[in-house]
């Protein structure tokens, strides 16, 4: 995938898993929005290892991931180049 | 602590430049219905709520919050960024210019810098909770105000999206408040208002 179409799965996945989360935080006990939480994070896992071995670090820990310190290289997010 | 995510929550990628729109969304960065204060407001209640599900509501829509404040920062920025003082007073918005340049300030539409006197933290669970519930719908509000005054495509999107994520809050905090209402253990919520 290209660098943006592959951002914008990430996104669409990490905010599917951040809106599972604030529904567990009032249901805790729901176990059909608890599994569907965990593939949602885990698609999104998935999703961010591929962008940050091909593109760049989305965190500044993934950054342990090269030789040298990428973490200072643009786009930033509010870049105009930095969203599909 | 917090860690950052370099991504938006929702993608933005505005093709025009309107630097009278953007002092009017500057209002959801700096003003009194905005996402600063949000994030303020949820992340400053939190550390006294009595009941787990408070605390944990609190702090995850108080952190979703800094991420729209991002979003209406880049709403602001790449409404902005790159225009001339010409294109502020064509656009009758020379005044935030004069201040900020083309630039993302924390204001009011109206030119009020940001002030917690917007916000309210009393130490009181329920109190608290109705504040939540009254700062999503204002914010919603002001969210429908701006798509009456944008006729840009690209922001409206944007904007959508922020006015969708008020009314999930709106009813995450509505769920965490009749939970605490009902709460059969009174030893984690005594105070004689339980029931309103």
């Amino acid at each position: 995938m290209e660098r943006n179409d592959l951002k914008l799965e990430i996104q669409r996945y990490c905010f599917a898993a951040h809106d599972m989360q604030l529904f567990l935080d009032t249901h805790p006990k729901d176990e059909k929005a608890f599994a569907l939480f965990v593939s949602l994070t885990k698609k999104a896992e998935e999703l961010k290892k591929e962008y940050v071995k091909k593109y760049g670090p989305l965190t500044v820990s993934d950054n342990a991931e090269y030789d040298t310190y990428r973490w200072t290289e643009n786009p930033w997010p509010w870049d105009k180049g930095g969203n599909a | 602590m917090f860690s950052y995510d370099k991504f938006l929550q929702f993608p933005i990628k505005l093709k025009n430049k309107n630097p009278k729109l953007a002092t009017i969304i500057a209002t959801q960065y700096g003003g009194p219905n905005g996402e600063l204060g949000a994030s303020l407001r949820y992340l400053s209640q939190r550390y006294v709520m009595p009941d787990e599900v408070s605390k944990a509501v609190l702090t995850d829509i108080g952190t979703e919050e800094l991420g729209h404040l991002e979003m209406v920062g880049t709403l602001v920025y790449q409404l902005s960024g790159g225009t001339s003082g010409k294109d502020w007073l064509n656009g009758n918005s020379a005044e935030y210019y004069a201040d900020n340049g083309a630039s993302v300030f924390p204001q009011s539409a109206q030119g009020s810098p940001f002030t917690a006197a917007s916000i309210a933290v009393t130490g009181d669970a329920i109190t608290n909770l109705f504040e939540d519930l009254a700062a999503e719908q204002k914010a919603r509000a002001v969210y429908d105000n701006i798509l009456r005054l944008s006729d840009d495509p690209d922001v409206n999107e944007v904007i959508k999206f922020l006015r969708q994520r008020e009314v999930t809050h709106f009813q995450r905090f509505g769920e965490a408040l009749d939970r605490l209402q009902n709460l059969k253990d009174k030893k984690i919520y005594p105070a004689s208002m339980t029931k309103q």
